[in-house]
């Protein structure tokens, strides 16, 4: 090393180098460790000679998959087709129950137990009650996303309205303030951020609970087709469906995390400032 | 500006705020506590009191029952002449915690209360500009122009109390009740918010009731500054500031204002030990 190039060592701009490096690595975390994990899988996969049926090598995976595209994309609509309608039905009644639970104690003290009990019931066991009820299809799928991903949603935001600092709240009724406008000026503003931090759970948990519901009672869906193919032993098949959930959750995760960004910035301010805006 | 002489002994019927005899009872059974008994108090209208006492003496309590948020088990307050027995409407509040609201800009923060408040709130959205430029020239009146675009936690704790003073104040009430507004902040950002807080006193007239436990805060702003004893509290002295207004940092270091001090420390280290 020159004597040049350490004296300039001194200056700050070498460290703010090596900080947006980070940043950049840090970004290119999740790739680049997925695409670690895959090369190690068909590296595994070859040199122990793993049999197909037992795990297909990611390269079998993207066969079955390229060969099946078209069966794919129609299962994977209505997968996603029952995750959306479920999980908005989730989102609509957890926000009024959430609303409910968090302003009045008395609905708090008596639907809390409830709810806790209702959401300790396996999910699973209850699939076979919906198509016993609604038939095999479409419907116990709906239902089953809605009722995994409606319970966080009620929760947070009946977390958020209740956390409600006192001062504000007196601030406000002092003004002569109603509850109505309460809740709207502030209660809801301010349970933002835990709405959003449900949102990304529950719509993952919606995709679980539709896909548990195709295995159980359907004649489509990727459930289904995974339920299929193991019964042909079409291992590469499976997996090929599980990676198409798993990308379907993340890519809708991104969605709300976006969303989310947008709408509640003030609440995850410090990444704002990690940034330097 | 106009000097403001300090009065005498505010009398019962020429109170703007009365509170007479008041007495307060939280929770029942065993768990009872009595936060107040046998409180009174008088503020004339335009006055500046201040309630001093040692911590846990039922000071806050004082306010939610000035302000209507919570009625009284025995006695009455009366604002204005009227009894109160609800929510206030000619009331601004501040305290400790600014409680901006972080999703709003300063000056939407600091217009908060218009959205609320009747009569402002049926003709906010006729009159906007009007109540825009109101607000911005209250924010400039207490050094935050400039600032208004910016959220609250871009601004340091001396300006989010000024501008939680600015919220206290948008909807001109007739009364402003403070509780330990400058408490968190640092000696000087703490003295310079007095002068501020002194000259809006003194420009608009309201009257102003500041709770705190900072007795040189209370010399240098009130006319008048009661004592309150430990809990169950009830006032055990009262003493008139007789400094004339404008008041500035050197008053509070001439003979009599540290005098004044110390005799209010030791009413409260007395209350303290008892």
């Amino acid at each position: 090393m020159s004597k040049d190039q350490s004296t300039a060592a001194i200056d700050d701009e070498p460290e703010t180098r090596a900080a947006s490096w980070a940043s950049r690595l840090e970004n290119a975390g999740p790739w680049l460790i997925g695409l670690a994990t895959l090369v190690i899988w068909e590296a595994a996969c070859r040199l122990l000679e793993v049999p197909r049926f037992v795990l297909p090598a990611p390269s079998a995976i993207w066969d079955s998959f390229w060969t099946w595209r078209g069966v794919i994309g129609m299962h994977a609509m209505q997968t996603l087709y029952t995750t959306v309608v479920g999980f908005a039905f989730a989102v609509v009644g957890g926000v009024l129950l959430g609303i409910g639970v968090g302003t009045s104690k008395a609905l708090y003290k008596s639907l809390y137990p409830l709810l806790i009990g209702f959401n300790s019931v396996p999910k699973v066991a209850i699939v076979p009650i919906l198509v016993i009820w609604f038939g095999i299809g479409t419907v116990p799928a709906v239902i089953s996303a809605f009722l995994l991903s409606f319970f966080p949603i009620v929760v947070n935001v009946a977390t958020g309205l209740a956390t409600l600092e006192p001062e504000l709240r007196d601030v406000l009724r002092s003004l002569g303030a109603s509850r109505r406008d309460i809740l709207l000026k502030v209660g809801l503003p301010r349970s933002l951020p835990y709405l959003f931090a449900a949102l990304k759970v529950a719509i993952t948990l919606a995709l679980v609970g539709s896909v548990i519901a195709e295995t159980i009672g359907s004649n489509a869906g990727i459930g289904y087709l995974m339920l299929m193919a193991s019964g042909r032993f079409d291992v590469p098949l499976v997996f090929a469906g599980l990676f198409v959930v798993a990308i379907m959750g993340v890519a809708i995760y991104a969605m709300f995390a976006k969303l989310e960004a947008r709408l509640t910035g003030w609440a995850t301010r410090d990444v704002v400032y990690a940034t330097g805006s | 500006m106009a000097t403001v002489t300090p009065t005498d002994a505010v009398s019962s019927d020429s109170a703007f705020v009365d509170i007479d005899t008041v007495g307060l009872t939280y929770g029942r059974g065993p768990s009872r506590t009595q936060a107040l008994n046998g409180t009174t108090i008088r503020v004339r209208k335009g006055g500046f009191a201040a309630v001093v006492g040692p911590s846990g003496c039922g000071k806050s309590s004082l306010m939610k029952l000035v302000t209507g948020l919570l009625p009284p088990t025995r006695g009455s307050v009366r604002v204005d002449g009227q009894t109160v027995n609800g929510p206030l409407k000619i009331v601004g509040m501040a305290f400790q915690n600014p409680t901006l609201l972080p999703w709003r800009t300063t000056l939407r923060n600091v217009m908060l209360p218009l959205e609320i408040v009747q009569p402002h709130r049926g003709r906010l959205r006729r009159n906007y500009d009007t109540y825009v430029e109101d607000a911005r020239s209250l924010l400039r009146s207490v050094g935050l122009d400039g600032f208004e675009g910016r959220h609250p936690w871009e601004l340091s704790g001396g300006m989010q109390q000024r501008a939680s003073l600015c919220r206290a104040l948008i909807h001109r009430p007739d009364l402003l009740m403070l509780d330990e507004p400058f408490a968190a902040l640092d000696a000087f950002t703490r003295e310079e918010l007095w002068g501020v807080l002194q000259a809006l006193w003194m420009a608009r007239g309201f009257t102003v009731i500041l709770v705190t436990h900072d007795l040189r805060e209370a010399a240098y702003l009130a006319e008048e500054i009661h004592v309150m004893s430990a809990r169950p509290g009830r006032i055990v002295a009262t003493r008139q500031v007789p400094m004339p207004f404008p008041r500035s940092l050197e008053d509070t270091f001439k003979p009599d204002f540290v005098e004044l001090v110390h005799e209010l420390r030791d009413h409260i280290s007395r209350e303290r030990q008892a």
